[in-house]
């Protein structure tokens, strides 16, 4: 298999070989931003202030109607106050399109998302997973691109079929919690890097009717990882991240009553363990969303989210034999099965003023199965010449052993200013 | 009367009457007449161009955006494809609009940042287009059936005698839709082009004037301009779009009206 940190000299061999390279190239354009935002951490969990900055340069270039070349870089510096030293620099993204008459060809490092509803951590949006290690005021950030081949062949205009193979295994980064006394997480064990341990994808998209849809099938890995338990230094318990197989059936679409915009998704995950007798791995489970978008006034727009979760061969912590309760509500929490049926309601208000230079949005997410929420309020506003200011805060409520509840200590203030280049 | 007086006087009414027929000034056209005429002038099939859109706040202060459009009529449906190339926070940003046979245009978006493209809300026609003081809805061909039309008056404007025809919605729906009560239009009485269009607000208040300047004639027979400015009173603010390097007739490919095109990102 080959390995991640050849793909940039792997994309400039593609790039040279391409027939006609020499006479068809044309640089497109380069560029990027910086941004520098600085944190408040209220209830002092971990230091209180905090300040990092993050570069992106991105270039790209034309092969004509032949394709198109892009590749972006990111520059962390995580700890601008000098508290810890966490600062890296990745490669983002890095593709090459190839066009035919009737196929779009993308090599390489990149973003695919799918899905018709809006946000990006939606039930049939799979394949990039999640970089949870730093808390990030965009949820739109948090994504990881991977190293992939996308295929999409379109029937006339209104009709494309997508397949995907991922040939790179990366999986979510995961943010750091608290474990009851005595149990500690082990080192992840990872799949090989084999033919046989890589993912791929279909999808068929109709668009450009009353209602565009969709229909996916994807047989991935769980990018979240299921716990084995290791007793080897018993009586401390170590919880071992381990990676099991799923294969995605989804659907989704898009369309709008009057004035109101109405889209959906939902995705059945079948899991390994499809008759839920083992808690080390997830049960199946299906997740849907369905959301209304309105715009109450010229400049107010509301989007509403009713989403869920239900688990297939539910069972209660308690009815696991010969696991601990304590354990076992650690695996019900790490695994989102709290409850058979889990719901909550998003909603998501825009409101932008002065000629959209100031634009307010109020983001809130309420669990209304097991009653925590997140709130998170914040403004932007288009300073001009290339610069923008941005404020907020995340809030995070909820009894002990929910989503929101774990991060009760981790609520804060944020502000940031970016510079935009080309 | 003497004969020769007589006869002056029968020449000058004869010729009284031959100029107004020679200067095209029809009498007998109703406001529906002259819309018709404005929208019987030919479109080209295609056209391409750089877009100079200009954002001037009340105090002067100017924010300028560079878009790249291309738009194609087919079988009578307009499609429309414009793409922001500056200023860098917004660049990349995408929008497809294609004209349906009936109902609303159909409208997709593409947001670099969101990897996907997204099917526009229907409710957000009455917004603005991007910051500017067009709305989406401004920003679509105009049916002229959607409206009801009466000839105000004749008058001159920037030198050239005008018909000014108040538009007001056929339904309830398209008051909805665009916001706007009425619409007053200044259409030239030679070539049947819009000058001047003041836009009345649901109280019937003057809320915004558009004035298309600087008229171009295209391969000897489509006049478009090159210049729109659209003006809030109400607010004071002021939108430029210059169109710069237009090109009509060109042969612009079916495939950049789809949402394949968009999802390229190119």
């Amino acid at each position: 298999m080959i390995s991640r940190k050849f793909f940039p000299f792997i994309f400039v061999l593609m790039i040279a070989g391409f027939p006609g390279f020499s006479f068809t190239f044309c640089m497109a354009g380069t560029k990027g931003y910086v941004k520098t935002t600085g944190y408040y951490f209220t209830q002092g969990l971990q230091d209180k202030e905090r300040m990092d900055m993050e570069i992106n340069l991105e270039t790209s270039f034309s092969l004509y109607d032949s394709g198109k070349g892009f590749f972006s870089y990111k520059l962390y510096a995580d700890d601008l106050l000098g508290k810890s030293s966490r600062n890296s620099l990745s490669l983002d993204e890095a593709y090459l399109d190839i066009y035919t008459q009737n196929s779009d060809i993308r090599i390489g490092k990149q973003y695919i998302f799918w899905g018709k509803t809006t946000g990006v951590d939606t039930p049939t949006n799979n394949i990039n997973p999640w970089d949870l290690s730093r808390i990030k005021p965009d949820p739109e950030q948090q994504r990881i691109a991977v190293g992939a081949i996308k295929v999409d062949y379109f029937r006339g205009y209104d009709l494309a079929f997508e397949g995907v193979w991922i040939p790179d295994i990366t999986f979510s980064k995961l943010p750091s919690f608290t474990l009851p006394t005595g149990v500690a997480i082990g080192e992840e064990k990872y799949p090989q890097s084999e033919l046989k341990n890589t993912s791929y994808g279909l999808k068929i998209d109709k668009f450009g009717s009353k209602v565009d849809f969709s229909l996916s099938y994807l047989y991935t890995w769980d990018s979240f990882p299921d716990y084995n338990i290791d007793l080897s230094a018993f009586p401390f318990i170590t919880l071992v991240p381990v990676h099991h197989r799923v294969s995605i059936y989804g659907t989704s679409f898009a369309t709008g009553i009057g004035e109101t915009d109405i889209k959906g998704e939902a995705a059945y995950f079948q899991t390994e363990d499809t008759s839920g007798s083992s808690i080390y791995i997830k049960n199946p489970y299906l997740k849907y969303l369905l959301e209304v978008g309105y715009s109450l006034t010229d400049n107010l727009d509301i989007i509403v989210q009713f989403s869920g979760k239900k688990i297939f061969n539910f069972k209660s912590p308690d009815q696991y034999a010969g696991i601990p309760p304590e354990l076992a509500e650690q695996f019900s929490f790490l695994y989102g099965e709290q409850r058979e049926w889990q719901n909550s309601l998003t909603t998501h208000l825009t409101y932008k003023t002065w000629y959209d230079r100031l634009k307010l949005e109020f983001l809130g997410t309420y669990n209304l199965t097991l009653e925590d929420y997140m709130l998170s309020p914040q403004l932007s506003y288009e300073v001009g010449k290339g610069f923008d200011f941005g404020a907020g805060a995340m809030i995070f409520e909820g009894k002990p052993g929910t989503q929101f509840g774990t991060m009760d200590n981790e609520d804060f203030i944020w502000c940031d200013i970016s510079y935009s280049f080309s | 009367m003497r004969k020769s007086l007589k006869i002056l006087i029968a020449g000058v009414v004869v010729g009284v009457f031959s100029l107004s027929f020679f200067a095209g000034a029809s009498f007998s056209l109703t406001g529906r007449e002259i819309m018709e005429k404005m929208d019987a002038n030919p479109e080209p099939e295609g056209s391409e161009g750089k877009l100079v859109m200009r954002l001037i706040s009340k105090t002067g202060s100017v924010r300028e955006r560079t878009l790249q459009s291309y738009s194609k009529i087919k079988n009578d449906l307009e499609k429309r494809y414009v793409k922001f190339i500056k200023p860098a926070d917004v660049a990349g940003t995408s929008f497809l609009t294609l004209e349906q046979p009936e109902g609303s245009d159909l409208q997709y978006l593409y947001l670099p940042v969101l990897h996907k493209v997204m099917r526009i809300e229907a409710g957000k026609k009455k917004g603005s287009f991007m910051g500017s003081d067009f709305s989406y809805k401004d920003m679509e061909s105009i049916n002229i059936d959607e409206w009801k039309y009466k000839l105000l008056k004749e008058e001159k404007y920037e030198g050239m005698l005008c018909y000014v025809v108040e538009s007001t919605p056929a339904t309830e729906k398209v008051k909805k839709e665009t916001g706007y009560s009425k619409k007053i239009s200044w259409i030239d009485s030679k070539n049947f082009l819009v000058h001047k269009v003041e836009f009345y607000d649901e109280l019937g208040n003057l809320l915004k004037i558009l004035t298309l300047k600087e008229y171009k004639l295209f391969s000897g027979k489509y006049w478009i301009a090159q210049k729109m400015v659209m003006k809030n009173v109400q607010t004071g603010h002021t939108t430029e779009l210059i169109f710069e390097g237009m090109k009509v007739n060109v042969k612009i490919p079916s495939l950049y009206f789809t949402p394949r095109y968009l999802m390229r990102g190119e």
